[in-house]
């Protein structure tokens, strides 16, 4: 007997045209002193200001990727 | 004549939290040896691993926290053990994590406390311990202070090092900084953080095997062969049932049940439905 079937896609991590478009976000927001990498399917966001990426998380809050965007591996050195 | 032996390491981590530093302790489970007894980490390296490699991974085993700046200091301990007749020499290194790392303890340890120099040197149950904490929050002022030199006002570790200085604190500012062995280049006095995407699988598999009882239980689906199959590789879940209407009645309940386990519905992308071959149109 036949059935029905759907397949659901499960997105687990950022896929490189995710992670461009956070990219091109953060550089079109004109923030200074911030800079973003593209890892793999994480951005690196790093700034010698942290109130800059206080800033930066409360950006990328508001826009809308498609996914849930994860925010985590804080570090200050 | 006692034997010699090498292969122990002990390791400090230390943390800058709100301008003050704060040494790791980690207290020993009751079951072990030495049960209930504070230490910082300690470990033996293995053959054919150097003793910062040793550390290293020690601090990622013991505190699973995998620092960045890792320093030797300049002393190493000595002590000799009656009950086996050697005379352990350890190498000891200062590591730097992040000011909100969070701890995660091995089955050696039962508790954890981040405390400043002098109260984790109270709190160690060796003195070499207590004295080996000092440099290296001398030596990790000194850092601080060679940082914060733009800053008007002194800020507490910069006293600190000043205490420090009455001994041979320049001595210790020598201590040879040591490239961490793994992790990325970072830029000094910068912070960051990493923007992912991303579900916890447990949870997805979780939710699935919930949504497959209850649907199994259900009355409407009584005698139906309807099944959700979650492959963690392909990621991807695959549901199947006789007809659409079971279909979107069994993805109401995964939704359900992925909502109530923190699993972001926005990272599960619905595809086509798939209708049984008996409905497609016939040739």
């Amino acid at each position: 007997m036949g059935s029905a079937r759907q397949v659901i896609e499960i997105q687990d991590g950022l896929t490189s045209d995710m992670a461009r478009e956070i990219v091109k976000t953060l550089k079109e927001a004109k923030l200074r002193k911030v800079q973003a990498a593209i890892q793999g399917d994480t951005v690196r966001v790093s700034s010698a200001s942290k109130d800059e990426l206080q800033g930066v998380i409360a950006l990328l809050k508001q826009q809308d990727y498609g996914v849930e965007l994860k925010f985590g591996n804080f570090r200050s050195n | 004549m006692p034997r010699l032996q090498r292969t122990h390491i002990e390791a400090y981590v230390f943390r800058r939290r709100s301008g003050r530093v704060e040494f790791l302790c980690l207290r020993r489970a009751r079951d072990r040896s030495l049960g209930g007894v504070w230490q910082p980490v300690t470990g033996k390296s293995r053959v054919r691993e150097t003793a910062l490699a040793g550390a290293v991974r020690e601090v990622r085993e013991e505190t699973g926290l995998s620092p960045r700046r890792w320093w030797a200091l300049e002393t190493i301990t000595a002590y000799y053990d009656p009950a086996k007749d050697v005379v352990l020499m350890l190498p000891l290194f200062a590591a730097e994590a992040g000011a909100r790392e969070a701890v995660q303890l091995s089955e050696e340890h039962d508790a954890h406390r981040w405390l400043p120099a002098r109260a984790a040197g109270r709190l160690y149950l060796w003195r070499r311990s207590a004295s080996a904490s000092r440099p290296c929050a001398g030596r990790c002022s000194a850092a601080a202070t060679s940082r914060a030199r733009s800053r008007s006002r002194p800020s507490p570790p910069t006293r600190a090092a000043a205490r420090s200085r009455s001994g041979d604190h320049d001595d210790r500012r020598r201590h040879g900084a040591v490239a961490a062995p793994e992790g990325g280049a970072t830029m000094a006095g910068t912070s960051s953080f990493d923007v992912t995407t991303g579900v916890d699988f447990m949870e997805v598999h979780n939710a699935v095997d919930q949504a497959t009882k209850e649907i199994t239980q259900r009355y409407d689906f009584k005698g139906v062969k309807a099944t959700l199959e979650l492959s963690q590789k392909d990621k991807k879940i695959t549901l199947a049932a006789p007809d659409e209407f079971k279909l979107k009645a069994m993805w109401d309940v995964l939704q359900g049940k992925l909502v109530r386990r923190g699993v972001p519905l926005k990272n599960l992308k619905p595809g086509t439905v798939e209708p049984p071959p008996w409905a497609a149109p016939a040739r």
